[in-house]
């Protein structure tokens, strides 16, 4: 008479398997998603999802059911010396090994695992799913203690792995940008505690070189020089990249005329670059216009400080801007070309 | 084989308590048929909250409670568009397939367990031994025969319904029939009760023709031709037993809500007259928690008990009657 395996026996074998088959998963989160920027934190998780994670979790039911008719067992099981046959100890064909796997397993799991607890009080220590699909859990050699000791080994690989995985996410500039939408979302006026955090976080990298701009507009005197450090900036910064729908193609060489509204100073730039910067710009409402280019309609995006990945602030279309620039350090200002 | 349609509900609703009652195996099949049952309900109602959720009503309300969701949905849309579309593709092609066979393996089970009842309940009828694993070796010989006629007889009804509409549509606009009220509306009405007609006997020859598949084996043609000749013979009493069953069904459960209601009345009775005393001391307050807990639980499990129990119910009552009719009372 065979010697059925039990529930703690088919346990530790499960999280044997289990271990073994998500080992691969962990590898690949660790070393193929990338947490320089959150868009490459987004594409590099979509695409770990769309190659490995969805088809390996799609095909699990699959892989057991062949390594169950082929080999008597999933790797956990097989490694503990427990073997899946059918009621006569023979090995179980593939299309019952399938059925046992999914419409078995389903059903053991449907009423709060009720069907797995069955092991526990059947005389052949079989499950429903067992049942279901005539099948037995044999004890073919007593490697438990082996079993035993590589579910601590891999209790310790993956340990390792996860802290190392947090370690790679934790103060990545991902995360950091992560944060600045939380902060945003959690507070509608920054804090100045809020403001650093979000000045911190790192906009998304372009790996065109950025070409100063000489600005045509001098900075005027301030007329009324205070004594005390005022909070808000004397001068301030408006930087800018000019690039085309989706993919980013950078175009260069787009005239911006820009007028304080408040003096009625007017000043043109002309950049030859995909990317420029107007330093040295006093507070005020400015007026920026941006010249068109044939075949393309114009979105722009503006945003102060940093806005990370997502420039979130203003979304509009046309060829004009109108910004209040007070108390700012940095503008951002992104032109984007989409074609007609 | 010659069939004895003689009919007693009082007798088969004995016959199928007695069943329901002495078989654990059949209520485990039965609480697996209900819980397959509520989880298909559940899974479309969760992909009309996700619509709900995903529609521009939905985000407008969240656009009040938060001003900035706007600007962080702003930022999640630049996210998206900034991945090329073919990998959304793959992404969906895989989520559909993924919830394509889930959708075929919840069939499969749902037709296996019908099939495990039907089965369950005939080794009951013949005092034959009665375990998950000798019943689910003939129910799951039966599938694909079983699945054929779930999906055939429907198919077929379906088509001819489109055709008879699309030859109507046809007449009166491609060919420009003249329009004739009196024969639009007998036609509408000769439709209607064809369809009625149709539509009844195709659910009442599938209760047969499911114990003709397997019980008997036949293929989902056969099934179904001698499953509509035999409801034609009985229909009345088969819809008298549909009847039946759901009254029984409705008066337990009724039953069941009426004593939630008495509970919760006395729970504010006892309540609201010992306030005081319970206020006073936590201990009172706990183990007056812990009771309605109890009993609520104990209600839920009684309820999920009973339900389990129609299910076994409900299918042995078709299955006795149909022993009767084919293999005579001896079994029944």
């Amino acid at each position: 008479m065979p010697k059925y395996a039990g529930f703690f026996l088919r346990l530790l074998a499960h999280f044997l398997s289990t271990l073994i088959e998500i080992t691969p998963i962990y590898l690949l989160v660790l070393y193929f998603i990338r947490t320089d920027s959150l868009q490459s934190l987004f594409a590099s998780t979509i695409q770990l999802l769309a190659l490995f994670i969805l088809p390996f979790f799609g095909l699990l039911c699959v892989i057991h059911a062949y390594l169950i008719s082929r080999f008597g067992g999933s790797i956990g099981y097989l490694i503990s010396g427990l073997r899946i046959t059918t009621l006569e100890e023979k090995p179980l064909p593939f299309a019952r090994s399938l059925w046992r796997q999914t419409v078995g397993m389903m059903l053991s799991a449907i009423f709060l695992g009720a069907g797995f607890f069955a092991i526990l009080w059947n005389k052949k220590k079989q499950g429903w799913h067992d049942e279901f699909s005539e099948s037995l859990v044999i004890v073919r050699k007593n490697n438990v203690a082996i079993a035993l000791v590589l579910l601590v080994l891999l209790f310790g690989l993956h340990s390792f792995l996860a802290i190392s995985i947090y370690a790679k996410a934790n103060n990545s500039p991902a995360m950091k940008e992560v944060g600045t939408y939380f902060a945003l979302l959690n507070n509608p006026t920054p804090t100045s505690q809020q403001s650093e955090l979000i000045s911190s976080a790192s906009p998304s990298p372009s790996p065109l070189p950025s070409p100063k701009l000489t600005p045509v507009v001098k900075p005027k005197p301030s007329p009324t020089p205070s004594p005390k450090p005022s909070p808000s900036p004397a001068f301030i910064q408006v930087k800018g990249e000019n690039f085309s729908g989706r993919y980013g193609d950078p175009i260069p060489g787009v005239r911006i005329t820009l007028r304080n509204l408040n003096s009625g100073a007017t000043a043109v730039y002309s950049n030859s670059g995909p990317k420029w910067t107007m330093s040295g710009l006093e507070p005020g409402t400015y007026q920026f216009r941006f010249d068109r280019v044939e075949g393309f309609t114009m979105k722009h995006q503006l945003c102060y400080e940093s806005c990370g990945a997502g420039w979130i602030y203003t979304w509009a279309e046309g060829d004009e801007l109108s910004a209040e620039i007070n108390n700012k350090r940095t503008v951002l200002i992104n032109l984007v070309y989409v074609k007609k | 084989m010659a069939t004895n349609t003689t009919f007693s509900v009082s007798d088969l609703h004995k016959s199928a308590l007695t069943i329901s009652k002495s078989h654990s195996s059949l209520f485990i099949l039965g609480l697996l048929h209900l819980f397959t049952q509520s989880m298909s309900i559940e899974y479309s109602q969760a992909s009309e909250e996700i619509s709900n959720i995903t529609s521009d009503e939905g985000l407008k309300v969240v656009d009040q409670n938060n001003p900035n969701i706007s600007t962080a949905i702003e930022a999640i849309k630049n996210l998206i568009a900034s991945m090329h579309t073919g990998w959304y593709v793959l992404l969906g092609f895989e989520a559909i397939v993924i919830l394509f066979f889930s959708v075929v393996i919840s069939f499969f089970a749902q037709l296996f367990l019908s099939s495990s009842l039907i089965v369950g309940v005939s080794r009951a009828i013949q005092k034959k031994e009665n375990e998950l694993g000798n019943i689910s070796h003939q129910a799951r010989k039966s599938i694909p025969l079983l699945f054929w006629l779930f999906i055939l007889p429907n198919l077929i009804a379906g088509i001819c319904v489109a055709l008879s509409i699309g030859i109507l549509i046809g007449a009166y606009v491609l060919w420009n029939i003249p329009f004739v009220p009196i024969i639009a509306i007998l036609g509408t009405i000769v439709a209607v009760a064809v369809g009625i007609y149709g539509g009844i006997f195709l659910k009442l020859s599938a209760i047969w023709a499911e114990r003709f598949v397997v019980l008997q084996q036949l293929d989902w043609k056969h099934a179904m031709i001698r499953g509509y000749a035999l409801s034609k013979t009985c229909w009345r009493n088969m819809i008298v037993l549909g009847l039946h069953n759901a009254m029984y069904v409705f008066l337990r459960v009724f039953g069941y809500i009426l004593l939630l209601l008495l509970g919760i009345v006395c729970v504010v009775f006892i309540s609201t007259i010992a306030e005081q005393t319970i206020q006073k001391y936590f201990i009172l307050q706990l183990s007056s928690l812990a009771i309605v807990g109890i009993l609520f639980i104990t209600w839920v499990v009684f309820l999920i008990r009973f339900l389990a129990r129609a299910q076994v119910f409900t299918s042995a009552t078709w299955t006795s009657w149909f022993h009767k009719m084919y293999f005579g009372d001896n079994h029944a």
